[in-house]
């Protein structure tokens, strides 16, 4: 836990000194005032001090053992990066491939790759998650995404 | 009497069958986020915003007001029945309202929370009606340096109050203040902290941000455990209390009411204490304390009723101040402003009816959950028989809809996914997310009263100091959190002297 905590302290460091740097770049006074580069001076110098405190702290004093369920079991450590994943793929895809068809794959893959649902309640809720919801929210007078590809865009997705 | 005749307009507003129907939805929606572990008030009501974008201002704060003190309502059916908190102010009620269920009484554990629930939120909502708007009178007179101020009193408190460890708390709150500044420079209109994104510019979006990290970043915790299924065990006889039970009731529903609107005044409590600080409370008060966690009424009905007194009650510092107590309500300050409406002081004068239908609306919303409640418990706790693995991806659609309706922009999903990981590494590392969620909305604010405090000056932070009421309460805000400190070093070195003693 102390080397997670000394890594996490000096990332919170080194975002105050880029926090710090990019202040110095904004005007810090102006005549009328303090300027854009004022408040992100002070608060990336606080977080910096802060960072060190911590540092120093989880550094040369006895640091909490590590919670039991920190480490999740490999299955759910694998289920949690997937999830991450598809949300990454998702938001990669819905441009090109539309709200419809990525909704529809992912939520596939979530609730019956993943989950092991039954393949008829599968298709059933990713239909009504991705082609219902679509409808539901063009009621609504929200237009989610459609497909930039032609061949998919002509076909009305 | 002037304020009587207010509410009763705004009564003849909220009762309009748009707006009761918007209640109605509130409540409902609340209901079932407070039931749904994995989602809490924050992350809901943020993951609902966008249900209201087709909604007229008035119908869509009456019903995110609803959906906030509903999650109240729905948090206690879980963790009476099945010993599991829908969301984290419901957790106390778990010691004793799931004992009271083992033994056949959870129907009438129910009826007490709701009926103190009402009752606290009704007295709480009275509460509103008359102090609001002599404080927003009050109100007008600040200038930016008490507006700072109070601000700064509002983050020692939440910082002090997350989490155990007060340098962390502080962390998480920079680094809301932090994210708060990407975007337009709010005196001068420079961009700051936008890597040359167009999409920055206007700032990182509320809702997405909030999404990810209290929203998604909760699922994933949930999504790491192990799955169960929770079936309901005990038995739920009648749902009517006995007359022992009524009479035990009483005087903790009224403390309950006392504590909750109390904490719900000072900003940067949250309902979680003041759940907590009632359940104390009726242990002090109780002759028999040792009794509690055994299935004592009064461990019920003291700390819903006062969970929902706060609820009601943190509106005040809002309409009145412009100040956003606590995360959940931060996010409904945010909604205010999406609909084009600010909180503060001159809200009362702009807005008289928006406000008044709202503050009125909390009264009908708490009766709709009163009637409601009760007959639909059984439909709550169906409910968590659907297995978890179809419930996240179904949160996520609304997650990912939600950030892209904002702006109707992908980048938005994109700012939601980073978050979500943000929120999930955060979690691991024990850092507290409700003061990066709370300074988020408060940064802007703040950094403009100091700037105008310190325009006003002509530099000279002395004028922070030398106005009294700014002045005592930055005192206030540095006292609690030295009180913060003591407090975390005395219990860290008790921790050392008792695993001496072990050794």
């Amino acid at each position: 836990m102390r080397r997670l905590y000394q890594v996490a302290s000096l990332g919170f460091l080194a975002l105050a000194v880029f926090v710090i740097f990019e202040g110095r770049r904004l005007t810090y006074y102006t005549d009328i005032g303090p300027g854009p580069g004022f408040f992100p001076f002070w608060v990336g110098g606080f977080i910096a001090v802060l960072a060190v405190i911590w540092l120093g702290a989880v550094s040369f004093r006895p640091v909490e053992p590590m919670p039991e369920d920190f480490i999740p079991s490999r299955e759910r450590a694998l289920h949690v990066i997937a999830v991450l994943a598809a949300l990454v793929v998702f938001t990669a895809a819905v441009k090109p491939f539309g709200f419809r068809l990525t909704m529809l794959a992912f939520l596939l893959f979530l609730i019956g790759g993943l989950g092991r649902v039954r393949l008829v309640w599968t298709v059933i809720i990713a239909l009504a998650g991705s082609w219902g919801v679509y409808y539901v929210f063009q009621q609504l007078q929200v237009s989610l995404p459609v497909a930039s590809i032609d061949f998919l865009n002509n076909r009305g997705l | 009497m002037e304020a009587l005749q207010n509410l009763l307009h705004g009564f003849a507003l909220a009762l309009s069958p748009l707006n009761l129907m918007y209640a109605f939805i509130g409540s409902m929606l609340g209901t079932l986020i407070g039931v749904l572990p994995g989602i809490g008030p924050t992350g809901g009501i943020a993951m609902l915003i966008p249900l209201t974008f087709r909604i007229d201002t008035t119908g869509a704060i009456i019903m995110l007001a609803a959906i906030f003190y509903g999650t109240m309502y729905g948090g206690t059916i879980t963790s009476v029945l099945v010993n599991v908190p829908g969301e984290a102010a419901s957790a106390i009620t778990c010691l004793d309202g799931y004992q009271m269920a083992k033994k056949g009484r959870g129907g009438a554990a129910l009826s007490i929370a709701a009926i103190g629930s009402f009752i606290g939120g009704v007295i709480a909502t009275v509460g509103l009606v008359v102090a609001a708007p002599p404080l927003a009178r009050m109100g007008l007179r600040f200038g930016p340096p008490e507006f700072f101020a109070l601000m700064v009193l509002g983050t020692s408190l939440v910082t002090g109050l997350s989490g155990k460890s007060i340098v962390k708390a502080l962390i998480m709150a920079a680094f809301g203040l932090l994210l708060g500044m990407v975007g337009m420079d709010p005196a001068l209109g420079s961009p700051r902290f936008t890597f040359g994104e167009m999409e920055l510019l206007g700032g990182v979006e509320l809702v997405p941000m909030i999404m990810g990290l209290m929203g998604v970043s909760e699922v994933l915790s949930v999504v790491e455990t192990p799955m169960r299924e929770v079936f309901l065990k005990t038995p739920l006889r009648s749902l009517f209390p006995t007359m022992k039970e009524w009479k035990d009731s009483v005087g903790s529903i009224f403390r309950g009411t006392a504590v909750g609107f109390s904490l719900g005044l000072i900003p940067g409590m949250n309902t979680l204490i003041a759940a907590f600080m009632s359940y104390i409370v009726e242990r002090k008060v109780s002759k028999e304390p040792d009794k509690f966690g055994t299935g004592m009424i009064q461990g019920v009905a003291g700390p819903e009723t006062a969970n929902n007194a706060f609820a009601n009650a943190a509106f005040i510092p809002l309409f009145s101040l412009g100040i956003p107590g606590s995360p959940a309500i931060a996010v409904l300050y945010g909604a205010f402003l999406m609909n084009g409406v600010t909180p503060g002081p001159l809200l009362f004068k702009e807005k008289p009816d928006l406000v008044w239908a709202v503050i009125a609306s909390f009264v009908i919303g708490n009766v709709i959950l009163l009637i409601l409640n009760l007959p639909l418990i059984g439909m709550w706790v169906a409910l968590l028989r659907i297995p978890y693995s179809i419930f996240y991806p179904l949160i996520l659609v609304f997650c990912i809809v939600g950030a892209y309706s904002i702006n109707n922009s992908v980048f938005d999903i994109g700012i939601m996914a980073l978050f979500s990981v943000l929120g999930y590494v955060f979690r691991k590392l024990d850092l507290p997310l409700a003061p990066a969620v709370l300074t988020f909305i408060l940064g802007p604010m703040m950094e403009k009263s100091l700037r105008n405090s310190l325009e006003m000056s002509r530099g000279d932070f002395g004028i922070i100091f030398s106005r009294p009421l700014a002045a005592a309460v930055l005192a206030m805000a540095a006292v609690i959190l030295i009180m913060f400190v003591v407090m975390e070093y005395l219990r860290k070195g008790q921790a050392v002297r008792e695993e001496q003693a072990e050794v």
